[in-house]
């Protein structure tokens, strides 16, 4: 049963239309990866489905509710986000900032109780980070970094994570660590997780679901194999690519591409 | 980023301590002034055995305005420290941003229409004008909100708009300042830079009315302000509906600036500096930097009141002059001494 | 740690709330001498009296006060032979008025505008206000002496000297000393008109290098022309400022037809304005009747004795 989905949704900055009528299913409990050039709306897409942006036309949904008419409570308890590069409090700790996870389930005053702190201590030891815990996020790796922040997307206790760009500033390693995070969240607890991806690889490697969009429409929806082919490619990225099977994952992978002459 | 901090650990230490160096402060201010009052002639007064002149002394002129500068000047503070939070700018203050002005100049209205020369209750003026401010600084938000909101308003925007209402109703303000005649002019003059001379025991009520309401209830919006500094969309991911909350800060700030501008006129800077102060000192979060924050602002404008009382002694300078003096090369230092 | 923290808290709110109640019992302003009630040797009526003044205030008045402040009237006490406790001045003692020295030599001096520490420490038992205040301020004057502010126009001598006299218990003297001058004027007008008749005056106010021309109808220009009857020049009356001395240009003054030109100089001998062309080729200046005085004359003042001075500045500058 799909637990996302958008139904023929528009939106715009302006004047501007950067995704029209779009209407897809985001499948409960997999990992969705969403690919395509610069400035095709994957961001859009992903603020949008997050009630960070404003549709003007159709609408999205979780569960069969609109997501902009929920108060913004409620729907925290439901989807967490990552957005791309978010700004870090100065002198925060990872245990600081990751129980600001658990902000949409505090009342009143807002004291952490011990079932918060169990929560987030859970979310410290998936990410691995119980043994830094009080160190400074500044002081931090940018893989760790990023581990901190999917921490606190944990520690808020939803079914869905929605992330955007999660990897693009980090170099090699920690892209990769913070991918394996992402999956083993995905193959233990069954968290959807649906994130907008730079790199195609990482995409084919990790995503059960593959959405490729190009100038705010949706060009093919598939599993790697489905989407990752010239034909495709070409479409979407005006190249003509050189697609193997990963001897390592089984992945379809990018070898190389040439341009569309 | 600045690097050259001493974040103290043990909040509740530190300020114990402001707590006791206000009240010494508070002592010496007492003990200073035109007139000599020594801190035995204090004791002796407190006592009911004080001379008559040292009563009205202590009692009608010095102690309602240390109160007041101690009110005032938390209260600038931690409307500043609102601000800040906000607009995410640790440079927002609501003397910047057009609120002091706003109020100002509803207060100067007001009291010019006012009709003149008929013995008006000083009661009834005392709980009235800071209404009138708090309309002021309101009008002013509004001013704001209107020209800077686009689906949402974004902290620079609100800034930037800020500084140009601030010029507005200075400018409005001047307006009606060249319509007055010479000694209300100087009067209003004197005041929009900041005086505590009419401090008196109403004044003292009035802004201990909102004081005891809204700090407290600054305290309580600590983790908002906290939440806001993860960025509007993180802050909206974790579940709050970010402009409501910023509606929200922004009208207790510009109460509580309204409030210490209707009681000591306009005062520049305490809110920008104090506040900045006080992160140096206990960094950014929120439950420990309002509190620090507050006695910052006392602490300053206590000290400046009792220079400007001494300074030309008797003649007084305006409170808000001795501020400004006393920032003005402490932002320039901040300048030389910031990274690039 | 918590403990100490909440008893020193305590003690600190308890401090101030001392002090607050305490406040209670000094509300009512409370006279550091008794009304006089059975003294010797005294005429007058011992009845302290209630006034209402300026600001609608009812202010009761001491029969007998010793220790009067009233900045800027000080002329008024002079006359009604009162001494003030203390003097009006400006920054210190830089202005004062100097044309009283001779009875207030051993006055001390207040500041203009009257800090509330400054009049504590002069202790007064009559405070008279010039202009209208604040509430608030009054009320915190008021907590030192009886305050009473002004009905009468500070621009109108003789009305504020009456009322003066009704406070401080003087009206027949403040009567006499009307008539008397009214006398002296109407006296010293003929003398001028039997050597001046239907000449013009002015009197020119220069200070910071800018000019200024008295009002006909304030201060020394009263004196000129309703008292003594000089006519006012055209240029004069037809300026339309209400200020007691009104902004002129050099070019103006120069095409003003005026016979007799009192020049109170602010600025020094050596100032520029007597090198320029203009200047010199005033008719009143050629002619040689123009009049210098300094700003220690009584000239820019209000009040029976200022009036008095400038009229015989003018009748000894004229007559002679």
């Amino acid at each position: 049963m799909a637990e996302i989905k958008t139904n023929q949704l528009s939106v715009g900055y302006g004047k501007q239309e950067i995704i029209s009528d779009l209407s897809l299913t985001i499948p409960k409990s997999r990992i969705t990866c969403i690919i395509g050039p610069n400035g095709c709306g994957k961001s859009t897409l992903l603020k949008t489905v997050a009630r960070l942006l404003k549709p003007s036309g159709g609408t999205a949904t979780i569960n069969g509710k609109i997501i902009h008419k929920e108060s913004t409570r409620v729907i925290a308890k439901q989807m967490a986000i990552l957005t791309q590069a978010p700004q870090t409090p100065e002198d925060i700790t990872v245990k600081e900032l990751v129980s600001y996870g658990r902000a949409p389930h505090q009342k009143g005053f807002g004291q952490l109780q011990a079932h918060d702190w169990e929560k987030i201590h859970w979310a410290l030891e998936q990410t691995q980070l119980l043994n830094d815990a009080d160190r400074t996020v500044s002081s931090l790796s940018g893989g760790q970094k990023q581990r901190v922040w999917i921490a606190m997307a944990l520690a808020q206790d939803t079914n869905c994570l929605l992330l955007d760009e999660p990897t693009t500033f980090l170099d090699m390693a920690h892209q990769l660590e913070v991918l394996q995070v992402l999956e083993t969240l995905n193959r233990k607890l069954n968290r959807t997780i649906v994130m907008v991806l730079h790199d195609l690889n990482h995409a084919a490697r990790f995503a059960d679901h593959l959405i490729a969009v190009r100038d705010g429409k949706v060009v093919k929806v598939g599993t790697p194999e489905e989407v990752m082919q010239p034909e495709v490619l070409r479409a979407v990225f005006d190249i003509e690519a050189s697609i193997v099977q990963d001897p390592q994952t089984g992945k379809p992978t990018l070898l190389s591409y040439q341009l569309v002459q | 980023m600045n690097t050259n901090k001493i974040i103290v650990k043990n909040v509740s230490y530190l300020l114990f301590s402001l707590l006791t160096l206000i009240l010494l402060m508070s002592l010496i201010s007492l003990a200073t002034g035109h007139l000599a009052l020594t801190p035995s002639d204090i004791i002796k007064t407190v006592l009911g055995e004080g001379s008559k002149r040292n009563e009205l002394l202590l009692f009608e002129f010095r102690l309602p305005r240390l109160a007041i500068a101690i009110l005032a000047g938390a209260a600038l503070a931690v409307a500043g420290t609102l601000f800040q939070g906000v607009t995410q700018n640790e440079l927002a203050d609501p003397g910047m941003m057009g609120i002091n002005a706003g109020a100002g100049f509803f207060i100067v209205l007001y009291l010019t229409f006012r009709a003149q020369g008929t013995r008006s209750d000083g009661l009834w003026q005392m709980m009235t004008l800071p209404i009138a401010a708090f309309l002021g600084g309101l009008a002013a938000a509004v001013c704001i909100y209107a020209v800077a909101w686009k689906k949402g308003i974004t902290p620079i925007r609100m800034i930037l708009v800020g500084i140009g209402v601030n010029a507005g109703f200075g400018a409005l303000l001047t307006i009606l300042q060249l319509r007055m005649d010479q000694r209300a002019f100087n009067q209003v003059t004197i005041w929009l830079s900041g005086s505590i001379w009419n401090a008196s025991w109403t004044a003292v009520g009035s802004l201990l009315f909102w004081t005891l309401i809204l700090l407290p209830f600054s305290l309580y919006k600590a983790k908002t302000l906290n939440f806001l500094q993860l960025g509007d969309e993180m802050a909206t991911g974790l579940g709050f509906h970010v402009e409501k909350e910023r509606i929200k800060l922004v009208a207790i700030g510009v109460a509580l600036a309204g409030a210490s501008v209707s009681v000591a006129g306009g005062i520049a800077f305490l809110g920008l500096g104090a506040p900045h102060i006080a992160r140096k000192i206990v960094g950014n979060k929120h439950q420990r930097l309002i509190p620090t924050a507050a006695c910052m602002g006392s602490l300053i404008l206590l000290l400046a009141d009792m220079m400007a009382r001494n300074i030309f002694s008797p003649t007084e300078v305006p409170v808000g002059l001795i501020v400004a003096v006393l920032g003005a090369p402490y932002f320039i230092y901040l300048l030389i001494t910031t990274e690039a | 740690m918590m403990n100490k923290l909440l008893s020193k808290s305590f003690l600190l709110s308890a401090g101030v709330l001392l002090a607050a109640c305490s406040n209670q019992t000094v509300k009512a302003p409370v006279d550091t001498k008794a009304p006089a009630s059975e003294e010797t040797g005294n005429q007058e009526t011992t009845e302290p009296k209630t006034m209402t003044d300026g600001l609608g205030n009812e202010v009761e008045i001491p029969s007998e006060p010793e220790k009067v402040l009233a900045s800027y009237l000080e002329d008024y006490l002079v006359a009604l032979n009162v001494t003030p406790v203390a003097q009006w001045s400006v920054s210190n003692g830089e202005s004062i008025q100097d044309y009283l020295q001779e009875d207030l030599m051993d006055v001390p001096l207040i500041p203009h505008d009257l800090p509330y520490e400054s009049v504590l420490e002069y202790e007064p038992d009559l405070l008279i206000v010039r202009d209208a205040i604040e509430q608030e301020m009054y009320e915190q004057y008021a907590q030192i002496a009886p305050t009473y502010v002004l009905n009468a126009s500070p621009t109108e001598w003789r009305a504020t000297l009456t009322e003066m006299g009704e406070v401080l218990n003087k009206e027949e003297q403040a009567e006499m000393v009307i008539e008397s001058y009214d006398e002296k004027a109407a006296e010293e007008a003929e003398n001028i008109q039997a050597v001046a008749e239907g000449e013009s005056a002015a009197a020119i106010w220069m200070v910071n290098n800018s000019l200024f021309v008295v009002h006909p109808e304030r201060s020394s220009g009263a004196v000129m022309y309703n008292d003594l009857g000089l006519a006012v020049p055209t240029v004069v009356s037809e300026l339309s400022s209400d200020a007691d001395w009104a902004a002129i240009s050099l070019e103006a003054l120069a095409e003003m037809d005026v016979d007799h030109l009192f020049f109170i100089n602010s600025d020094g001998p050596d100032a520029a304005i007597f090198e320029d062309r203009l200047w010199q080729n005033i008719p009143a200046v050629q002619q040689d009747q123009v009049y210098t005085f300094g700003p220690e004359t009584s000239w820019l003042y209000y009040g029976p004795i200022a009036s008095e001075q400038v009229m015989d500045d003018i009748t000894e500058s004229i007559t002679e």
